[in-house]
C-alpha cells in the first residue's frame, strides 16, 4: 500500500514538473514573440499620438469665409433660389419639416447637388 | 387620371435627374483641380453614406501637419520597396480611383486601411475599412479568419484523402484553393497606411500572402495617407 502511495506521488511530481516545464516554456514562447512585435506597435502608437485628427479638404462648398458656424437658413435659401430656382420652386413646396431637414443635410456638409437630389426625392415621395 | 399623375412624376424626374446630371458635368467643368483630365469627382460609400471625393481647389493649397513631415525614425519607420512582393501590383492613385467606382462600388473588392485603429480613428481614405495589419499578420487566428472571411473566403473544413490527391494531380481545380481555404469568390483588395515610409500595410499583404490569398486579387497602395493627403484628396474622419 506504502509502496503505491509512494509511487502514485512519484508520477504526480513527475507531471507536475512536467506540466511546469511546457508552462514555462509556453510563456517563454510568447513573451519573445511579444517582445519582437511590441517595439514596432508601440513605435506606430506613440507615432499616431502626433497626428491631428482632421477631415480633409475643408469643403469649399459648404463652408463660406465668415460662415464657420455654418450658413443661415436664409443663405442657403437664397443661394438655392439664386442658382437652382427649380429645386427651389419644389423646395418650397416640401412640408416644414421636410425642409428642415434638408437645411440640416445642408448644414451637415452635404454638397448642393446632393441637396437639390434630396429635394426631388422628398417631393416625389410625399 | 392616376396614370396621367404618374407620367407627370416620372417625366419630372426623369427632367431633375438630367438637370442634376448636367449641372455636375457644369461643375465638373468649372473645377480647376480634377482628379483626372476627365474626372472632376467621385463618390464613394464610406460608412453608408456618400463621400465625394475631390481635390482641394486652392491653388495655395500647401499640406500641413503630420504628413507634410519628410523624415520619422528609420527602422522603424523606413522607406518601403516599391514592390511587397512581385506577385502583388502596386498601384497609384489613378488606378485606386478605378478601383473605388467599379470594384468597391459593385462589392467585388474592399478597400483596407491595414493600420491600427488608433491611425484609423484620426482620419482615413472613404471607402476604407479597418483591418489592422496586426489581425492579418497573425495567421490562423480566429481574427485573421473573420477577416479572411470577410474577403470572401470560403473554410473548406475537412478534405478528404482522396480529393486532396486529386487536386493535386490537376484533376479537381485547386486554383485559388489551400487545405484550410477556397479562395475562388475572393475579393479584389487594395491595402494602404501611412505611405511609402510605413511597414504596416506590407505585413498585412505578407501575412494574406502566406495563408493562401491569391495574390493577383491583391494591390499595394504605397502612397498611403501621406500621398493622398499631398494631393488634397478627400479624407473622412470615422463617426464624424
Amino acid at each position: 500500500m506504502a509502496t503505491r502511495y509512494a509511487h502514485t506521488t512519484c508520477g504526480i511530481r513527475i507531471l507536475l514538473k512536467y506540466k511546469v516545464f511546457t508552462l514555462f516554456m509556453m510563456i517563454l514562447v510568447s513573451h519573445f514573440s511579444i517582445a519582437e512585435e511590441d517595439p514596432y506597435l508601440s513605435a506606430i502608437s506613440s507615432e499616431a499620438e502626433k497626428v491631428e485628427s482632421a477631415a480633409t479638404p475643408p469643403s469649399s462648398e459648404t463652408v463660406e469665409a465668415g460662415e464657420m458656424d455654418g450658413p443661415s437658413l436664409q443663405a442657403f435659401e437664397e443661394d438655392l433660389k439664386t442658382r437652382y430656382m427649380g429645386s427651389f420652386t419644389f423646395y418650397k413646396k416640401l412640408p416644414r419639416r421636410s425642409r428642415e431637414e434638408v437645411f440640416e443635410e445642408y448644414r451637415g456638409g452635404a454638397s448642393i447637388d446632393e441637396i437639390r437630389k434630396k429635394i426631388m426625392d422628398r417631393f416625389l415621395n410625399q | 387620371m392616376n396614370g396621367f399623375y404618374l407620367g407627370v412624376l416620372l417625366f419630372l424626374s426623369c427632367f431633375f435627374s438630367l438637370q442634376v446630371f448636367a449641372d455636375e458635368l457644369q461643375l465638373g467643368e468649372e473645377m480647376a483641380v480634377k482628379l483626372t483630365a476627365d474626372k472632376a469627382t467621385l463618390h464613394v460609400i464610406h460608412d453608408g453614406r456618400s463621400v465625394k471625393v475631390q481635390r482641394v481647389q486652392d491653388p495655395e493649397y500647401v499640406l500641413k501637419g503630420y504628413y507634410a513631415k519628410t523624415a520619422r525614425k528609420c527602422p522603424p519607420f523606413c522607406l518601403q520597396p516599391m514592390q511587397v512582393d512581385p506577385r502583388v501590383a502596386t498601384i497609384g492613385e489613378i488606378e485606386l480611383f478605378e478601383f473605388m467606382e467599379t470594384k468597391l462600388r459593385d462589392n467585388q473588392g474592399l478597400l483596407i486601411d491595414a493600420r491600427t485603429e488608433e491611425w484609423y480613428q484620426r482620419g482615413t481614405i472613404p471607402g476604407s475599412i479597418n483591418i489592422p495589419f496586426t489581425v492579418l499578420s497573425k495567421v490562423g487566428s480566429a481574427e485573421s479568419d473573420e477577416a479572411l472571411k470577410r474577403f470572401g473566403g470560403k473554410p473548406r473544413g475537412e478534405v478528404g484523402a482522396i480529393s486532396k490527391k486529386l487536386e493535386k494531380m490537376g484533376i479537381f481545380g485547386s486554383d485559388n484553393k489551400t487545405e484550410k481555404w477556397d479562395f475562388n469568390s475572393a475579393k479584389e483588395l487594395v491595402l494602404w497606411c501611412n505611405g511609402p515610409e510605413c511597414g504596416q500595410s506590407p505585413r498585412a499583404i505578407k501575412g494574406l500572402l502566406s495563408v493562401g490569398y491569391p495574390a493577383d486579387k491583391i494591390y499595394y497602395y504605397r502612397g498611403g495617407m501621406q500621398l493622398w493627403q499631398l494631393w488634397g484628396l478627400t479624407t473622412v474622419v470615422p463617426g464624424e
